[in-house]
């Protein structure tokens, strides 16, 4: 800048300097008129004046000229320095629009950038204009006035061209989709419309400005900068890249169930920057999920377990969206709520969810990340992927009532409350559904596929083939009956399909006595009453009913006559009984206790003989005991324990 | 294809259970089996034959209908032949061969 207006200085100047030498050589011709007057001098005088007058002339319209380029150049440099100073404008508005940027998200840009989009016609125009530009502030050469520099120009016309070509190829396949009316059209489209976002802005990268300034950006870190420290490790996977990550960015992951598999899979999804997470649950975090559910701690028991792992998730990574959804997902709210998403992951744990979150995923055509653990096993599965559709794909991948198209009854499904689970087991499967969501959201073409987990086998992971598209799925094929209105309208028992509830009301009234009316039974009267205990063993000898002794239920359902042979050689070896004890029975929480005794009543022995006889007594078959091993821990013995 | 059986006119199977049915065959997971090469009918002898004989003879559990219904594995069994998908390999009606592994897992629902 500095130098610049020397340079004005001198140009205004001079033309002052040329005006004083034109009226120094008129007085020279004054002084010749008056040193002769003949003929010849006057001819000669006349002659000079003419000529003096010509010369005048000549002076005055060079001076005009003069005059006028002076004038010119000055309006030239103001031109130039309102140039410079709208340049100016335009940096510090770049610089506030970059803190800006810092401040708010992607949207901001993505705004801008369709702003950019929508004025494609002088784009190139105004990206060559804008590069000169910014080449001559730097001292460099760059475009004057209204000569263009050719080179980058034509650069600039070649970027076009790219774009151009991969918008042809996207159209020839999105007009192959419009022709089959696939749904992927939505997607490409989206996909197009975002990649020539990404190349359009590389594009547009300005080169950088004097050293002095890039300095000043590199002391202050971007946004961008820090997006790329964040995610600098995954993003330099060539199966993720800067283009998986922005789609990443872009993705909208559902989370349904937020216990030992969704702790973990929304744990990894959150910290590798999907755009946004949403989490579905309906309760409170227990003390017994602690093991499993690893967004949790101690201090959380009792709380909501969507708010807590809201909180939890934000401190891993609070530059991501969450949706909180703190109810439990039901088949008429599941098609509006999956319409909001990419991808869904059940992490639920029960048959019933399963089967209407598949429902769901098909008629909004969402693929499914599916996975179960219980016990020392997990399974996993991707369903839906590629999405149904009503009008048929042959690719298509298989819906969960594709694989199971009957639900297996409620007695041959066990819980994570019933059976266990092992922390690290659900864990595996967990990540494994946060893995596969993101290969899905980066390469939306991979196959389905099906996994089990044994952590005791010696073959822990094992792959199937279970590619099975049934083409008469109630859900997913051209004849299926689940609609997304059926779904919506509530009328589809999911429940009842599933078999209810086991049945365990297969006692009288009679049969069955409280914790408390056991107690006494047994103070009073040791020798009359004996309780037996039909949880496996394990559970057994973690805690147990002093006196009682154990005959697990899988035993008495083995063979119940059996069973009474083993219970009889057991009793046998009770020194204090009586000759002729009743027998009672108690489980964990009350349930099982009843099967095992209505087993055990319904044996040959009882029904022919009424008793049990075995070695010197007679065992008579009593009652079950109301609430088990819970209730008696809550009203007889607080120090049992709470396992 | 006629079923492949040994010169005793058996078969020898590798049964596994996992998924809790286990649980019904003596909490064991892996059974070395053998079973005739014929079906009560003299037919070469089937999947559907393995499952009534491993109902019969290997479950001691007295609640078959943990394991089959309808005459075939219950609802919610997925069986795999030398790890593949039986659906895929004609279901009941594949004809056992020696040496065949069967695979036989209940689907889980805990999460
Ligand atoms: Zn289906």
């Amino acid at each position: 800048m500095e130098q610049d207006e020397d340079v004005d200085m001198t140009a205004t100047s001079s033309p002052s300097l040329l005006k004083r030498n034109a009226s120094n050589s008129s007085g020279d011709h004054d002084s010749k008129i008056s040193a002769g007057l003949d003929q010849e001098a006057m001819e000669e005088e006349e002659s000079n004046r003419r000529e003096r007058a010509v010369m005048e002339r000549i002076e005055q319209e060079a001076s005009a000229k003069l005059d006028e380029e002076i004038r010119q150049e000055e309006k030239m440099n103001r031109k130039e320095r309102a140039a410079r100073e709208q340049l100016e404008q335009e940096i510090i508005e770049d610089k506030e629009g970059e803190e800006r940027e810092q401040l708010n998200i992607e949207e901001k840009e993505m705004l801008l950038m369709d702003k950019a989009i929508s004025v494609l016609p002088s784009l190139p125009y105004f990206h060559h204009h804008i590069i000169s530009k910014r080449r001559r502030l730097d001292g460099g050469h760059g475009m004057v006035d209204d000569v263009p520099d050719v080179s980058l120009f034509k650069n600039t016309i070649q970027t076009l061209e790219s774009v151009i070509e991969r918008l042809k190829s996207d159209l020839t396949r999105m007009e192959a989709a419009h022709a089959r009316g696939s749904a992927e059209l939505g997607r490409w489209w989206q996909e197009s419309k975002e990649k020539t976002r990404i190349e359009l802005k590389e594009w547009m990268k300005l080169p950088s400005r004097k050293a002095g300034k890039a300095e000043d950006q590199d002391s202050r870190p971007s946004y961008r900068q820090s997006k790329y420290q964040k995610y600098g490790r995954q993003m330099c996977m060539p199966e993720i890249g800067f283009d998986g990550q922005i789609k990443l960015t872009k993705s909208k992951v559902l989370i349904v169930g937020l216990g030992g598999l969704g702790c973990p899979a929304a744990g990894y999804l959150a910290r590798a920057g999907v755009g946004t997470l949403g989490l579905v649950d309906g309760d409170t975090v227990e003390t017994s999920n602690l093991h499993r559910q690893t967004l949790y701690l101690e201090e959380d028991v009792g709380q909501s377990k969507v708010l807590t792992a809201y909180g939890r998730l934000r401190q891993m990574n609070s530059r991501i969206h969450y949706e909180r959804y703190d109810y439990r997902l039901t088949p008429e709210k599941a098609p509006k709520l999956f319409d909001q998403y990419d991808v869904i992951l059940d992490c639920t744990d029960r048959q019933s969810s399963r089967y209407f979150i598949s429902d769901a995923a098909v008629v909004t055509r969402k693929p499914l990340v599916h996975a179960s653990a219980l016990g020392t096993m997990g399974q996993f599965m991707v369903l839906n992927n590629p999405p149904s559709l009503i009008d048929g794909n042959a690719h298509q991948g298989p819906c969960y009532r594709c694989i199971f198209p009957k639900p297996m009854r409620p007695e041959n499904s066990r819980s994570c409350a019933e059976a266990g689970v092992l922390g690290p087991v659900v864990g595996v499967m967990g990540i494994v559904m946060a893995m596969e969501a993101i290969k899905l959201i980066t390469q939306p073409n991979s196959t389905p596929w099906y996994m089990i987990y044994n952590a005791y086998s010696k073959e822990p992971f094992k792959m199937l083939n279970l590619n099975r598209k049934n083409q008469n799925c109630v859900a997913c094929s051209e004849k299926c009956t689940i609609t997304r209105e059926l779904l919506e309208s509530g009328s589809l028992d999911y429940d009842e399909f599933c078999g209810g509830r086991i049945n365990y009301d297969v006692l009288e009234d009679h049969q069955r006595m409280s914790v408390r009316d056991c107690k006494r039974l047994m103070d009073s009267k040791p020798q009359e009453h004996v309780l037996v205990d039909v949880r496996d063993k394990v559970q057994f000898d973690i805690g147990h009913v002093k006196g009682s002794i154990n005959l697990p239920i899988s035993t008495i359902y083995q063979s119940p006559d059996a069973g009474l042979g083993a219970l009889g050689q057991e009793l046998d070896f009770q020194p204090t009984l009586g000759k002729n004890p009743t027998v009672h029975f108690i489980c964990r929480y009350g349930n099982d206790s009843r099967l095992a005794l209505r087993q055990i009543l319904d044996s040959q022995r009882i029904r022919e003989h009424g008793t049990l006889d075995y070695g010197r007594r007679r065992y008579l078959m009593g009652m079950d005991v109301i609430g088990g091993y819970d209730a008696w821990r809550k009203e007889i013995d607080p120090w049992l324990p709470d396992y | 294809m006629s079923t492949q059986s040994n010169e005793a006119g058996m078969v020898l199977l590798e049964v596994e259970f996992t998924g809790g049915l286990e649980l019904l065959f003596s909490n064991q997971r892996k059974h070395k089996i053998s079973l005739p090469g014929s079906d009560e009918k003299g037919q070469p002898a089937t999947a559907a034959f393995l499952v009534r004989y491993l109902c019969e003879n290997l479950m001691k559990d007295t609640r078959k209908e943990m394991f089959v219904m309808d005459g075939t594995v219950r609802p919610g069994i997925l069986v795999l032949i030398n790890d593949a998908d039986w659906e895929l390999e004609g279901g009941d009606l594949y004809e056992l061969k020696e040496n065949d592994n069967f695979f036989f897992i209940s689907t889980l629902h805990g999460g």
